[in-house]
């Protein structure tokens, strides 16, 4: 139980900085002089570039609670690697996908939606893969190791 | 009496030899005392409500089975463990019993091979055919046991 709050402080306040970073390198990048928490359409929902900030901060610490606490999926240890990661898959992308839509990050229409998904699964693939790469290195390593020990 | 030690890789399981000019009575008695007092290469079983006394060697794998530890033995049978798998795992000599899962204990002897499914789960085949299962975590303690 401690473990699992420790995950949901850390998640929040990861995002919410990591949030609070990306914010930042955009307000620059697109040459304003001040502080901008997300795209002008978000910021125009609201009475105040503060009230703005306020609801953005808590979208960001919000979706580090998502990852964070999605991340215990990989450790349960009686699920394949492919189960832990489609699970993580629907999870991460049934609750991130509108927080980020709410954030501003990108527009709701069809077009990005479908990109988005394409990326979504592409990384989850990629994720996939390199789970199993690892783990059949260890197999090999260790029946390597079994070998050698059978032959003594 | 003076001891000698004999060390051999090959001697993967500790055994004691008695040399003597003849066999007394005596030296057996003494013995039996030994091969009694080595209590950790020995386990109490339970099957049936009696108590067997199970030599390590004999011993396959430890395993949690509702809410109980049981154990598989060479030939065969299953006896009932009256300790819990974390105990096990501190007193049972670490280069024989390797844990590969929250709630099992294998004889290294006893494991054949390594193998990773389609869907990636880890699985431990057995010299007797059994298959059984590990995760990630415990696979870098069942290298490292190997390694020695």
């Amino acid at each position: 139980m401690k473990k699992f709050t420790t995950y949901v402080f850390s998640g929040v306040v990861f995002g919410a900085f990591i949030g609070f970073v990306m914010a930042i390198i955009f307000s620059a990048l697109n040459d304003s002089t001040q502080f901008m928490p997300s795209t002008p359409s978000f910021i125009n929902h609201f009475s105040s570039n503060l009230q703005a900030t306020v609801v953005a901060l808590i979208l960001w610490g919000a979706i580090g609670l998502v990852f964070s606490v999605s991340s215990l999926i990989f450790k349960i240890e009686n699920w394949s690697i492919t189960r832990q990661t489609v699970v993580h898959l629907i999870v991460t992308y049934v609750l991130f996908t509108p927080l980020a839509i709410m954030a501003g990050w990108f527009p709701l229409n069809k077009f990005w939606l479908v990109i988005y998904s394409i990326i979504f699964i592409f990384i989850y693939l990629f994720v996939w893969f390199g789970h199993t790469y690892v783990a059949r290195q260890q197999v090999k390593n260790i029946n390597q190791a079994i070998k050698q020990y059978q032959r003594k | 009496m003076k001891v000698e030690f004999n060390i051999s890789e090959k001697f993967r399981i500790p055994f004691l030899v008695l040399n003597a000019e003849e066999r007394s009575a005596e030296l057996n008695a003494f013995a039996k005392t030994l091969e009694e007092f080595s209590d950790n290469w020995q386990v109490i079983g339970f099957k049936n409500k009696r108590q067997f006394k199970l030599p390590l060697t004999q011993i396959i794998s430890f395993r949690t089975e509702n809410k109980g530890v049981i154990c598989l033995t060479e030939n065969k049978q299953i006896y009932q463990i009256q300790k819990r798998i974390y105990q096990l795992v501190q007193s049972l000599p670490k280069s024989i019993f390797v844990q590969i899962s929250s709630g099992e204990i294998v004889n290294i002897h006893a494991i054949e091979s390594v193998k990773l499914t389609g869907t990636g789960i880890f699985q431990i085949l057995l010299n007797n055919g059994i298959v059984t299962y590990s995760s990630r975590r415990y696979m870098r303690n069942l290298k490292e046991v190997f390694e020695k």
